[in-house]
């Protein structure tokens, strides 16, 4: 696990309408992948759609093991591999193989490889891109699966109509998680609430203590907060028992804009698009590029189409916090 | 017998036409209202599902990202197996989800018309195969996020259509039957003295033709036919003893003399309509309420027959309705139990019960029990719940959890709701009763007038002449009945004895014989009227003549005013830079102004060409203009088809107003003129009603066709009934000029009746009833129907105050109290409604106002005509009445403008209070004017 390149991969070929079972390999592209922490839903979506879409690619998975020092290796294989295509996971994944706009002329980020990145909070405060229309940088394009943020803060005030305080733990070594914070601020007063944002202690390397989670929701508990948003951590999302446990016990509801958070934890509540959808959605972009020959550049950030509603029923009781008798209508109800 | 077979077959015909147009009426009514009722029940299904989806559209996610979307269409599909399919398209029309996942049905053009066209956000059609009924679903912001639809088939709906056509058009037949029989004993009955009387006559014909004298015994004969034998023998008697006059200049004449002296053609002349006899009118009025009371009651019968089969049609469908939206709040709640969620601590109850409640008003209480209530909506209307009544007796629906009944969902139809659908279709049914009524009773009028009382009024007329030895004409008659044989022999007779006198002549002139000198010979001719030639021939104009026409053709006219701002608001508006209200109004604007231009010109117009020619050159227009309506696409072909269908209605009624004013005797003038308004306001009262109906069925289209087709048979009728010749008497009128036109105005009475009575009442009638009437009516908060049926109220005021007319003439009532009262009636209604505006006083408004409308048309027109006769002679009725009328118009457009201008700035009621002012004011100015010493002789005047 811990090894440089230790974990490999997935590699396969396919052949178009039933061919002889020889492979050509001049004409068979290849797909690089990198994750932040191992092949989960999106990397499936991926792998699947890449399977099932008739081209002949072979996908190269790579681990970065939430490891930042990775990624200039990660880079340099990507180059001698002569990836057609380079897929990125997250928005740290993702500044660490490409930087941001400022970034395009420094060779240490892949510049001259198409890029595809995927769950990236907010790309354009990032910097990454510059807008999700054009993106500003002729190599890359991507996709969006998050809902504006303002939905979210009406789907809390929904459940909860006399919703006034929210609360947020973040990571302030995600540049995601922070700008997620940051971005959540400007809305309070057009959206009349409060943002209580409490950042995670660190330990002595200087890394987020997962043992502080249950004290800061303790904090935002006395702090009278009514939701908690997750706003956008990877830390939290792999702390996720952890934290939406420690929400339960203190009986608030956590939103989440991750859907797994909901399925196979206790968050309360997620509005988001399935982690597989977007590995699918990643899928046709490449497609794109690779089989319709266009330029990255000039293709939108691909949003996800379909979002769902996902509410915990367990947490619900446990919280004692039921949805509306119209919100049940459209909500996916889990256990 | 031939009298009663004759009048036997006619009633069974009128009572079939009757029968057979309720019946056909009844059975589209019924089809309309089914229809909306199922579409209202698809539309329970559509609002549920819109509902769901509006709470997260609301939140701010587009409807085509929903992802469980798919799941929540086919929760609803569930409600009802037939629904074809519900779809969810987005706000650019494309479907996005559908329960028809392969091949989502196409979005109609009709749809997105509709969708454009609604102002609720709820719409629905109706295809050829297909019901489709629409929800747009709204965003947080109020913005049109999309739409939700419903597609259900019409297997069931044509079932149950045939099931009601089969029962009703078996009962109007089996009705049929029975009222013909019933006709027949009524007719042999009333009949029994004009049969009589028509033996006598055929025998005296008989005997007449073979030169034999009349012997044998009639038997008992009514008076009137045994004072028409005497007159018979009379002008027997003379004719015999002209032709034994003549006969004394017998002898040869050249053919050559004959010829030069036969060579004159028969003239033919229109008179005046001849006083009724008292023959013609005592069989009217005996046979009057009996075929009233027959066509009534076939008419009744057969409404009974047909709102009993429409109510068990309908029925089920609204059970079906009310017992859906309780499975939609069932499954809800279910929904909600079946995550696990206790019914104590179900959220949201409070607003999602009170939004159904206000969606469906078919329901006054919802309930949710566990044995007690948790929760309750609404008014429960029965005592049924504290009391011991049977539970089984409640629409109950359980709440499960696995397979236990947990709680029920109670819910109270209310009772109100159903009573008040049922009176909506008793209404609707009664409306079509009454326009079957009123077209039967003109048709009734037409049929005693051509088959009984014009031939006797002719007969009599005739015999008169040559009991008093005048044998200057005969009459055109028709074929027919044993009346119509006799007027043919006696016109036959005149026409021998104009014969025998030629050859006479050509004898006396030839022989020069001083026994037989011819000037003896001129003055016999002379005395009896008779001529070298033909003999003229006279046909005789009634009143009765144009009633059926102009009813079928004000039907015609009016039968688009229902549909017809929504006709002109679907239309593709090239006028973009007009305000889209100003542009539905154009066509109106455009009609009126029509009508305002042509007005001045009917009357020189019809003296010059004749009535009938004018009327067919007015309906020309007319007919040419509703058959390109059918083809109409945009605003700007609206606007001048509808311009020239004003122009021509204008000189088409008018055109039938003259034809009164000229046929009538002057003392039966006004009488007349209210009959012609109960006529003409009928067909405006059929059209407008049947026009909804029509439209609804057929389509807005298809009912300007209906419109030609009408304009066509009225058409075809004024060529049948009006006689083509020129008017017996016809002075030579001043050309009209707009001198002309504004100098009558000089004259203080005519000045008093333009200003203080016709002005202010085409105010009331343009601006009131046609403008703010709605508005007042819908800010009362009254519906559609309701606005619909009060218009409805003050057509038939005017039709029943135009027929009170003719009372009032036989009580010896003037014009001047007439429209004193008429504008009193109508100016105080306004005032009334003005002062405390409600529902029940703008009720009150429609009657006073209609009443009072009715009283004044015709005799206002009177006053102006006896002017024209009198006072104004030198400047002849097509100054006079062309005066009348195009300040009459003038001051309404005039009237519209000023009064839309007080209406923004001080409001409804205030306007309405305004015209009544300025009707009570224009009365005070003529009864000021009235009382005026120099124009005295026309407060003295009667009807």
């Amino acid at each position: 696990m811990n090894s440089y390149l230790a974990r490999v991969t997935v590699c396969f070929c396919l052949l178009l309408f039933g061919g002889s079972g020889s492979t050509n390999a001049a004409e068979r592209k290849l797909v690089y992948a990198v994750f932040w922490d191992g092949c989960e839903e999106v990397c499936r979506g991926l792998q699947d759609y890449l399977g099932n879409s008739g081209m002949e690619a072979e996908l190269v998975v790579r681990d970065v093991g939430r490891d930042k020092t990775r990624f200039a290796s990660l880079v340099q294989e990507a180059r001698t591999l002569k990836a057609d295509v380079v897929v990125t996971w997250g928005t740290t994944t993702t500044l660490g193989i490409i930087g941001t706009l400022d970034d395009v002329r420094d060779p240490r980020y892949l510049n001259d490889l198409p890029v595809v990145f995927t769950m990236v909070s907010d790309p354009v405060r990032s910097r990454i891109i510059a807008s999700y229309a054009k993106t500003g940088r002729s190599n890359v394009t991507g996709t969006r699966n998050r809902v504006p943020e303002a939905l979210n803060i009406k789907t809390m005030r929904k459940i909860k109509p006399a919703f006034k305080r929210l609360g947020i733990i973040y990571n302030q070594f995600e540049r995601n998680s922070v700008d997620k914070v940051d971005e959540v601020r400007e809305l309070q007063k057009a959206m009349d609430f409060e943002l209580i944002a409490v950042e995670l202690e660190l330990d002595d390397q200087g890394k987020p203590r997962a043992d502080s989670i249950p004290r800061q929701v303790r904090q935002l508990k006395e702090r009278d907060v009514d939701f908690i948003y997750l706003g956008s951590s990877v830390f939290l999302e792999q702390q996720m028992d952890l934290f939406t446990g420690a929400a339960v016990e203190n009986g608030l509801p956590v939103l989440s804009p991750y859907e797994n958070l909901v399925r196979d934890s206790q968050a309360y509540l997620s509005v988001a698009a399935r982690d597989y959808d977007v590995g699918l959605l990643a899928g046709e972009q490449v497609k794109k590029i690779l089989v319709d020959g266009r330029l990255p550049g000039d293709l939108s950030v691909s949003a996800i189409e379909h979002y769902a509603y996902v509410i915990n029923m367990t947490t619900a009781k446990k919280i004692n916090l039921f949805p509306s008798v119209d919100m049940l209508q459209m909500v996916e109800i889990v256990e | 017998m031939f009298l009663l077979w004759r009048s036997w077959v006619a009633y069974t015909a009128l009572i079939a036409t009757v029968l057979g147009l309720l019946a056909g009426l009844s059975i589209l009514q019924h089809n309309a209202i089914l229809s909306a009722f199922t579409r209202q029940r698809l539309a329970v299904v559509v609002e549920s599902v819109a509902s769901s989806f509006s709470t997260v559209t609301e939140l701010g996610t587009p409807l085509s990202m929903v992802r469980n979307a798919d799941e929540v269409l086919g929760r609803a599909l569930k409600l009802d197996p037939h629904i074809v399919a519900i779809q969810v398209l987005d706000s650019s029309g494309s479907v996005v989800h559908s329960t028809l996942k392969d091949a989502p049905l196409p979005v109609q053009a009709d749809e997105l018309q509709l969708q454009r066209l609604s102002d609720s956000g709820k719409w629905s059609l109706e295809t050829d195969t297909q019901f489709r009924s629409s929800v747009t679903v709204l965003d947080g912001e109020g913005r049109v996020a999309g739409v939700v639809q419903a597609i259900y088939p019409k297997q069931e709906f044509s079932q149950a259509v045939r099931a009601v056509a089969w029962r009703v058009a078996g009962a109007a037949v089996a009705l049929l039957l029975v009222f013909s029989l019933l006709a027949f004993i009524v007719l042999r009955v009333r009949l029994a003295g004009a049969i009589a009387g028509a033996r006598m006559l055929q025998k005296w014909l008989v005997a007449a033709r073979a030169q034999q004298p009349l012997v044998g015994a009639e038997g008992r004969l009514d008076e009137h036919f045994v004072e028409l034998r005497e007159c018979l023998l009379r002008a027997d008697g003379a004719f015999a003893g002209l032709k034994q006059q003549l006969a004394r200049w017998q002898g040869p004449a050249s053919e050559r003399k004959r010829m030069q002296l036969g060579s004159a053609r028969a003239s033919e002349v229109v008179a005046t309509s001849i006083p009724q006899t008292s023959l013609a009118r005592a069989f009217a009025r005996d046979l009057m309420p009996w075929s009233i009371g027959l066509i009534l009651l076939s008419a009744l019968s057969l409404g009974l027959v047909t709102y009993r089969s429409v109510a068990d049609s309908l029925e089920p469908e609204l059970v079906r309705r009310t017992d859906l939206i309780a499975q939609v709040a069932t499954a809800n709640i279910q929904r909600g139990v079946s995550a696990g969620i206790p019914l104590e601590h179900m959220v949201g109850m409070d607003s999602y019960f009170n939004e159904l409640l206000s969606n469906f008003p078919e329901i006054t209480f919802f309930g949710v029990a566990t044995g007690r209530f948790v929760f309750k909506a609404g008014q429960w209307q029965h005592s049924l719940l504290v009391g011991s009544t049977a539970p089984a007796e409640l629409p109950i629906y359980p709440i499960k959890n696995g397979d236990e009944d947990i709680g029920y969902i109670i819910m109270d139809p209310s009772l109100d709701y159903v009573a008040w659908q049922f009176r909506e279709v008793m209404l609707d049914l009664g409306v079509i009763v009454l326009i079957i009524m009123l077209l039967a009773y003109e048709v009734m009028i037409v049929v005693l007038s051509v088959s009984l009382t014009a031939p006797l009024n002719r007969l009599r007329h005739l015999l008169e002449r040559q009991a008093q030895g005048d044998f200057s004409s005969g009459v055109r008659c028709r074929r027919g009945s044993v009346i119509e044989e006799l007027n043919g022999y006696l016109s036959e007779r005149v026409a021998d004895l104009h014969r025998r006198y030629t050859h006479a002549l050509a004898v006396a002139e030839e022989t020069s014989n001083a026994l037989h000198p011819v000037a003896e010979l001129k003055a016999l001719a002379a005395r009896h009227g008779l001529s070298t030639g033909a003999p003229r021939i006279v046909t005789f104009s009634y009143l009765n003549d144009i009633r059926l026409p102009l009813f079928v053709f004000a039907a015609a006219d009016e039968l688009p005013l229902s549909f017809f701002p929504l006709f002109t608001r679907a239309a593709d508006n090239p006028l973009t830079w007009l305000d889209p209200a100003v542009v539905i109004s154009l066509p109106l604007a455009g009609y009126l102004l029509a009508y305002m231009l042509c007005s001045p010109f009917a009357r020189s117009l019809s003296l010059r060409w004749g009535h009938r020619a004018l009327l067919l050159c007015a309906l020309v227009p007319v007919f040419l203009s509703n058959l390109a309506m059918f083809f109409a696409t945009d605003v700007v072909e609206i606007l001048v088809l509808r311009t020239i269908a004003g122009g021509g209605y204008a000189l088409a009624v008018l055109a039938c107003q003259d034809y009164v004013i000229d046929v009538v005797p002057g003392d039966q003038r006004a009488a007349s003129l209210g009959i012609f308004s109960t006529a003409l306001f009928g067909g405006i009262f059929a059209g407008t009603a049947l026009g909804g109906v029509v439209a609804d069925r057929f389509g807005t289209s298809s009912a300007f066709l209906l419109s030609a087709l009408l304009v066509l048979i009225a058409g075809l009728m004024f060529v049948q009934m009006i006689p083509a010749g020129r008017r017996a008497a016809v002075g030579a009128e001043v050309p009209l000029t707009l001198r002309s036109i504004v100098e009558p105005l000089r004259h203080r009475h005519l000045f008093a009746i333009v200003f203080g009575l016709a002005i202010p009442q085409s105010i009331m009638d343009q601006v009131f009833i046609s403008y703010l009437f709605s508005l007042q009516m819908d800010a009362l908060s009254a519906s559609a129907a309701d606005i619909a049926r009060m218009l409805m109220v003050y057509f038939l005021m005017i039709m029943l105050s135009g027929a009170m007319l003719g009372w009032l003439a036989s009580w010896r009532v003037g014009n001047v109290p007439i429209v004193l009262v008429g504008s009193a009636l109508t100016g105080g209604a306004l005032l009334w409604a003005a002062w405390l505006p409600t529902q029940w006083s703008m009720l009150l408004a429609a009657i006073g106002t209609g009443l009072g409308h009715g009283l004044l048309r015709g005799p206002q027109v009177d006053l102006a005509m006896r002017l024209a006769e009198t006072d104004l002679a030198h400047l002849g009725s097509s100054s006079v009445l062309g005066a009348l009328r195009l300040f009459e118009r003038c001051g309404s457009i005039v009237g519209l403008l000023i009064l839309a201008a007080i209406t923004g700035h001080f409001g409804l009621s205030v306007a309405v209070g305004t015209i009544g002012a300025m009707i009570v004011t224009g009365m005070l100015l003529y009864a000021l004017l009235c009382l005026s010493p120099t124009t005295n002789n026309i407060n003295t005047t009667h009807i």
